[in-house]
């Protein structure tokens, strides 16, 4: 995943301490505990879980839903442990399933128990099916050899259109009807989809902008409009953005701007490579304290230790910032004019000048 | 392909039925799915059960031993024509004497599903194992995703049959739509009749024999010859899914490098001779 530097820079915090660590009201540690995870602040859409051994997979899966992300992944990216899913009570009832053209990874048991379903509406931006390793991973030696240099195939969408979308739907409740149901847009037809969306039996809507090269602003505007497009059409939809942008500031912005949930697989991904070193490092001792011993609980309590490392500002960050869809304007201003106008925000000057206290 | 071939005749998404009357004069009738009508052992009225202990109730008509016939159960009453016996394991012979919906028997395994009718969109979607016989035409997408188990159409099928197929065999007995084996990565699809244009477009891996017409191959997928292991396994696949015909009739189509592959090594594509 290309990470960009600071996306949103134009828009700057008004006032600016609110943004710094510890400040705001949620916690990232308030989730934790078996429950279910009703307003997330953050999920995973394409983690490559196969990459990491499955406990390490699991245990960061379970680490990560414990601080309040919806992950999303099958039973069978989390199989192969000989550990339940009754010891990763948060996993269990806080994943996300996706319904996506590798769909052979799912199974009737993953409906059971998921708490979310994620369809798409597009797939003409993404390639991830194309993925060399997920597909070796799953559909082993019956792949011939240089295939993938050859082959061109750019996705199949769950609903091939708007039309379909309620068939589908339906189907969705029949397989699950405890799941919530979340569907991904791309920006480009946002004008069109979104209105037509909105009108079915939809939880959340992610704004896919994954791989989209779009100039930050129209970024920013994107989300703000689809937000006040929810907000007058059915508030009590969620606004979901997959972004690839890994930069905790830009995130917050994002949230502030009217998302409720943001994106975080680059932060889990480092945080699985962080493990998987550790372990490698140093094994002996690990083994020694008993991760032979009692490896499920062993391995969590690394899993956490390896979270906080690794992300636990930038999770805070983001959780620190509520979304306010009633007042979008209020908590940000934009430091550059366009900015400004296109976003509504007000228009922050600087005199320049002593300050007297 | 060896020779640019004609559209097949009726390749309209709304020409299912028309197309099954093809496909009927040119197999016979399936005698197994005959055979089982006429042998029932149990009806079940979902419109008389509540829906969350309909899998319980199929469970009570599983076979106790491996060796015996699988109960045949016929099913009626069903409250919506959609989505209809998804995520279905029991293992027993379902018997359905009537048309059915989109998404039919999604995401199931073990369970032999037999339908006398047609069926609707997304057929046997994902599906991990057991049989479904559908003695009509389906709609788009038969066997989408589907992992394992068999799916034979003994009518017409539409669109994009058999996509993203990672195991199994699939089997429509008359023509079928466009992009058919669309991102195939496995399995076997058998088309009896016609197939519409890019057939297996995007598939990696997996085989798909056709014995009529195919307007158009995707990029990178070639006919390639039929060997004689192809056409052993072509037969007994014909046999298990009741379907009567010659394996000498079909065309084996696979992605390119497969038969780069198969050149580069000795065997049947490149003999060694002495």
């Amino acid at each position: 995943m290309a990470i960009t530097a600071p996306q949103l820079l134009p828009i700057l915090w008004v006032p600016p301490p609110t943004a710094s660590m510890g400040v705001g009201t949620a916690s990232w540690s308030t989730h934790r505990g078996a429950g279910s995870i009703d307003q997330p602040a953050a999920f995973t859409m394409n983690v490559p879980w196969h990459r990491f051994e499955p406990l390490i997979g699991l245990t960061i899966a379970e680490a990560f839903a414990e601080s309040g992300v919806v992950v999303n992944g099958t039973r069978r990216d989390f199989s192969a442990t000989a550990f339940g899913f009754d010891e990763f009570p948060m996993l269990s009832t806080n994943r996300m399933i996706s319904m996506h053209p590798d769909r052979w990874h799912l199974t009737a048991e993953d409906f059971e128990d998921c708490g979310w379903i994620v369809l798409r509406l597009d797939t003409s931006s993404e390639n991830s099916w194309h993925d060399p390793d997920r597909l070796r991973h799953h559909a082993g030696d019956r792949l011939p050899e240089g295939y993938l240099e050859r082959g061109e195939f750019n996705g199949f969408p769950e609903a091939p259109s708007i039309d379909a979308l309620p068939a589908k739907f339906e189907q969705l409740s029949s397989l699950s009807p405890n799941a919530k149901k979340v569907l991904a847009i791309a920006p480009h037809r946002m004008d069109v989809e979104l209105r037509a969306v909105l009108a079915l039996d939809v939880d959340a809507i992610i704004l896919n902008l994954r791989g989209l090269k779009a100039d930050p602003l129209a970024v920013a505007a994107a989300v703000s409009r689809a937000r006040s497009w929810i907000q007058q059409t059915r508030p009590e939809v969620n606004l979901w953005i997959d972004a690839a942008m890994a930069d905790a500031d830009d995130l917050a912005k994002l949230r502030t701007l009217g998302a409720e949930a943001i994106c975080v697989d680059t932060w889990v991904t480092e945080t699985l490579e962080a493990m998987t070193t550790e372990i490698q490092v140093n094994k002996e001792w690990l083994i020694r304290s008993g991760m032979g011993s009692n490896q499920s609980a062993t391995a969590l309590q690394l899993a956490r230790e390896m979270l906080a490392d690794t992300c636990k500002s930038s999770l805070a960050r983001v959780y620190a910032r509520r979304p306010i869809p009633q007042s979008i304007a209020k908590p940000l201003a934009a430091a550059d004019p366009r900015w400004a106008e296109a976003l509504s925000l007000p228009h922050l000057t600087f005199i320049a000048g002593n300050r007297e206290d | 392909m060896s020779k640019p071939r004609s559209k097949p005749s009726a390749q309209s998404s709304d020409s299912a039925t028309s197309r099954a009357t093809d496909a009927d004069t040119v197999y016979s009738s399936d005698s197994t799915s005959q055979d089982a009508l006429n042998s029932i052992n149990a009806t079940v009225d979902l419109s008389q059960i509540d829906p969350s202990t309909v899998a319980s109730v199929f469970r009570e008509y599983e076979r106790k031993h491996e060796d015996d016939e699988p109960t045949t159960v016929q099913v009626t009453g069903f409250p919506s024509l959609d989505h209809l016996l998804m995520r279905t394991t029991a293992d027993v012979r379902l018997l359905i004497n009537q048309s059915i919906g989109d998404f039919a028997f999604a995401y199931s395994r073990t369970t032999e599903f037999r339908v006398h009718g047609d069926a609707g969109n997304a057929l046997a979607e994902a599906l991990a194992g057991g049989a479904v016989r559908i003695r009509g035409n389906a709609g788009d997408a038969v066997g989408v995703s589907m992992q394992s188990g068999t799916v034979a159409v003994y009518g017409n099928a539409k669109d994009r049959c058999g996509a993203l197929m990672a195991g199994g065999e699939l089997f429509v007995r008359g023509n079928v739509g466009d992009a058919c084996g669309l991102g195939m990565v496995g399995g076997t699809m058998v088309i009896g009749g016609n197939a519409g244009k890019d057939l297996g477009a995007g598939m990696v891996s997996g085989t798909i024999f056709v014995r009529g017409d195919v307007e158009s191959l995707g990029s990178d997928v070639v006919e390639s010859p039929v060997r004689s292991r192809d056409q052993l396994r072509l037969g007994l696949l014909l046999v298990n899914a009741s379907i009567r015909g010659d394996a000498s009739d079909f065309r084996r189509i696979t992605h390119c490098s497969i038969l780069e592959k198969e050149k580069a090594t000795r065997g049947e594509i490149n003999p060694k001779w002495r």
